[in-house]
């Protein structure tokens, strides 16, 4: 079931009514059959992939906590090794087969390729990790292991997070279905309002920004430069209005429930540098990296080759994980050499008299830098192939000096020339002046939500102000969104 | 939670108010808001204009001059009424219309207060080939809802289709490529391997062979959706006593034949002989203008459509404005014969 989806808007209050009409002994029941229903929307026999992974996992947790030694690390490598194992055929197997095949081919060997014809069931790779954290943190001693093994279900399953994240650990949500929540007005709203402005931000924003990117991607080299630029600006604002408005509908949905979700998402885009970037982008999946990957890996408390190995492996691994490309590997390689390359500076930085950067001039170059490498880098993970992500990359570049040029030099027929490049996949100049328009909107939201948090900024107004945003708000979901099927795109991974 | 409810409940109030109001006075204004059904509203003016529009003329592109050499640019709706002006006509013409989005039309007209007294159908006979009948942007899905649905219902459109409680995409892109091609009754391809032909650089002899059997020669079924669209519309249209003037619309035939041979034509022939046969059987006369209309009346690029010069649209015209006449004077005949028969008895 799709959060911007019909089916959602009845589902969602007839769950929650019933939530808090329900005695508590009943809600956990409640919530892990909408949470089936909500999964089985999408392929209803691919449950029970689900439910194989949630038994190995319930039973794996409960032997760790048991034993001891020996047997205690072999039920955590079974447990790691059978849900990885899931993910490994479902979302890598035709990857590996083709590589494979390709291989074979350069090295004029015969080897037909045998591919899987199944669809990727969805957030499979959101729910494995959730399900891997949980094994982790219960090896680690830092969580008891679930005896309720529907309780355990509805922490791999529980709907607002199912599909998409966050990732939650075991820490912070499984005593949260033990629980009693009570209907609070001010905690109802406050999550009703998260959900609004999730809602905008995929609805009014990622989906009318979609309509260029696609149509610019998909036939991308039939465009140069400055459209390239635009579409690959507008996606990485597509993917942020998808990925944070998706995690505003889920967090806001369990906080009308009563339950606290980690955020997933700190205004990235006004990051300073690389690191601060990964500091507030998925943050549930970023941290998850960090706590079971890199740190296992040993961190920052190595030798300086093996600190820069330990960055890049992690963000190599984490493009593997957005998806079976080599796109993705790409894009991963590519922020683990930033951030390698930044730690490097920011290490070294002391021998280098360079001053701190203070000045607003200073910080605002800064972010533009930083936003300018995220965004090279999206090329990576939205083009559809290598071929044409490094036709993209190159033009985008090209794009930017055109731009740069256009601006320092103020030549009107280069500003003609671009304005006309950025409406080439429009229908007309008006179109354009509504993106431009969009994207104005949503910077000024954004800058009010970084310094003071929009939803809370909005509270504080007087009755007739919020009303008033409310209703605004509310028309421009229902009316300037896109007329047709938008999935999210995490809901892929 | 009384307090929530209660809330929330004027929220919707106030909601569904605002919507009614921009949908009825500002979406009309503003086409990012609006579903992008622009030519509808036409409808409307010309049933409130009853006297002025008595006879409405639907229809594709066709209808219209395209043909950068005319020197007469007047539509073919527009040479009726100029050769009779007792036609007085209302054209819902538009690019790609077919008899899908013609059934909306007469339902929305059967419920509405003012109807006109005729409706000229023009039928292409490539709107019944899968490249049109499958094509997703001539699936005119928003316009049949507005036409079929209840006004208050419209206003809420374009919040439903951006909730997925309307579909507005039944036919992907996907589907369309994937649909099977027929000349006769044998498949020759999927319509992608077409529709990737026609983007070829070189228009070939072949392709453009190919692209007449594609056209027009995939065996026509009495059941095909759109006739039975044409049936429901002669069903409608005699229960509201509305005259129906059905005609098949002229194709480049001779071009079809020196392409494909013969057997084009007999094909063709065979296909407006299930159009007229299901017309016959709803008791709507057939006027069969396939043929009438010879290769130099035409003006298509390399690729076959259906597009007339002035000389094409004059033909059809005066064929039109003959079929129309003859039809008057056999219903007041009729009428009168009737009429005659009541008072006798």
């Amino acid at each position: 079931m799709l959060f911007n989806s019909f089916s959602f808007l009845v589902f969602f209050p007839v769950v929650t009514i019933a939530y808090f009409a329900l005695p508590h002994r009943f809600r956990w029941a409640l919530l892990l059959a909408a949470s089936c229903l909500f999964y089985m929307a999408f392929i209803p026999y691919y449950i029970l992939i689900l439910l194989v992974t949630i038994l190995i996992d319930y039973y794996a947790g409960i032997k760790i906590e048991d034993e001891t030694g020996k047997r205690k690390k072999v039920y955590l490598i079974v447990s790691i090794v059978s849900t990885c194992l899931v993910l490994a055929v479902f979302k890598y197997f035709n990857f590996l087969e083709l590589n494979v095949s390709a291989l074979a081919h350069f090295l004029h060997w015969n080897y037909s390729p045998t591919l899987l014809a199944i669809v990727l069931p969805i957030g499979l790779s959101f729910h494995t990790f959730q399900s891997l954290s949980y094994v982790i943190e219960v090896y680690r001693g830092e969580q008891k292991a679930e005896r309720n093994f529907g309780i355990y279900s509805l922490y791999v399953m529980f709907y607002p997070q199912l599909v998409a994240g966050p990732i939650e650990r075991p820490q912070n949500l499984l005593h949260q279905f033990y629980e009693k929540h009570s209907f609070d007005y001010s905690r109802v709203t406050f999550g009703l309002q998260r959900m609004m402005w999730g809602f905008f931000k995929k609805i009014v924003i990622a989906d009318n920004l979609a309509f260029y990117v696609d149509k610019v991607y998909k036939v991308a080299p039939e465009y140069s430069g400055v459209t390239l630029l635009t579409a690959t600006i507008f996606f990485a604002i597509q993917i942020y209005c998808d990925f944070s408005g998706y995690s505003d509908i889920a967090i806001g949905s369990a906080q009308v429930m009563g339950f606290r979700l980690m955020d997933n998402f700190k205004n990235p885009y006004f990051s300073n540098s690389i690191q601060e970037f990964w500091n507030r982008w998925h943050i549930s999946l970023s941290t998850w990296f960090k706590d079971y990957l890199y740190i296992p890996l040993g961190g920052n408390r190595v030798i300086t080759i093996r600190w820069i190995f330990n960055i890049v492996v992690t963000f190599l691994i984490s493009g593997l994980w957005h998806g079976a490309n080599w796109t993705f590997v790409v894009w991963g390689l590519l922020h683990g050499t930033y951030l390698a390359v930044y730690s490097l500076i920011k290490k070294y930085r002391a021998l280098i008299p360079i001053p701190p950067i203070t000045s607003i001039y200073g910080k605002f170059g800064s972010k533009l830098l930083t936003f300018f490498l995220v965004v090279i880098a999206w090329v990576f993970f939205r083009a559809p192939t290598m071929r044409d992500a490094l036709y993209i990359a190159k033009q985008s570049l090209y794009g930017i000096g055109t731009v740069m040029y256009s601006v320092f030099t103020l030549n009107v027929q280069t500003l003609n020339d671009i304005v006309s490049a950025m409406s080439k996949p429009l229908p007309s100049l008006l179109y354009l002046a509504c993106y431009i328009g969009i994207i104005g909107v949503f910077f000024c939201l954004e800058i009010i939500d970084h310094k003071r948090g929009i939803i809370p900024y909005i509270r504080t107004k007087q009755t007739w102000f919020r009303w008033t945003i409310y209703i605004l708000i509310a028309l421009a979901i229902m009316n300037l969104g896109v007329a047709r099927e938008t999935p999210f795109i995490y809901y892929q991974f | 939670m009384r307090k929530l409810f209660v809330r929330c409940t004027v929220l919707i109030l106030i909601l569904v108010l605002s919507q009614v109001l921009l949908s009825r006075y500002l979406v009309p204004n503003v086409p990012m808001l609006t579903l992008g059904i622009p030519g509808i509203g036409k409808l409307d003016t010309y049933l409130n204009l009853h006297e002025t529009y008595s006879t409405l003329y639907f229809g594709d592109s066709i209808i219209k001059a395209y043909a950068p050499s005319d020197y007469d640019a007047r539509s073919i709706a527009e040479m009726v009424t100029a050769q009779d002006p007792t036609i007085k006509i209302g054209d819902m013409s538009s690019p790609g219309y077919g008899l899908n989005i013609f059934e909306a039309m007469v339902t929305y007209i059967s419920h509405a207060s003012k109807k006109p007294d005729a409706i000229i159908i023009p039928i292409n006979m490539r709107s019944f080939s899968p490249q049109w009948d499958m094509r997703p942007e001539y699936q005119f899905e928003k316009e049949i809802f507005f036409l079929t649905h209840n006004k208050f219902v419209f206003y809420f459109g374009k919040p439903l289709s951006i909730f997925q409680a309307v579909n507005f995409e039944s036919v992907t892109s996907e589907m369309f490529r994937g649909t099977p091609v027929f000349s006769g009754k044998m498949q020759i391809g999927t319509v992608g391997i077409f529709e990737d032909k026609a983007r070829q650089h070189t228009i070939t002899d072949d392709i453009v062979k190919d692209f007449y059997q594609y056209d027009y020669m995939g065996q026509l079924d009495s059941n095909h959706r759109k006739l039975l669209s044409l049936q429901n519309i002669a069903n409608m249209a005699n229960e509201h006593d509305i005259h129906l003037y059905v005609y098949i619309t002229p194709i480049d035939y001779e071009q079809g034949v020196q392409y494909v041979g013969p057997i084009f034509k007999q094909q063709v022939k065979a296909n407006t002989d299930v159009v007229c046969a299901v017309l016959k059987k709803e008791g709507v006369p057939c006027l069969n203008l396939v043929f009438s209309v010879g290769s130099k009346n035409f003006e298509h690029g390399l690729l076959p459509n259906e597009h007339m010069k002035e000389s094409g649209r004059n033909i059809v015209a005066d064929e039109l404005v003959r079929f129309i006449t003859s039809q008057r004077k056999q219903s007041t005949q009729g009428s009168a014969q009737a009429y005659g028969v009541a008072k006798a008895r």
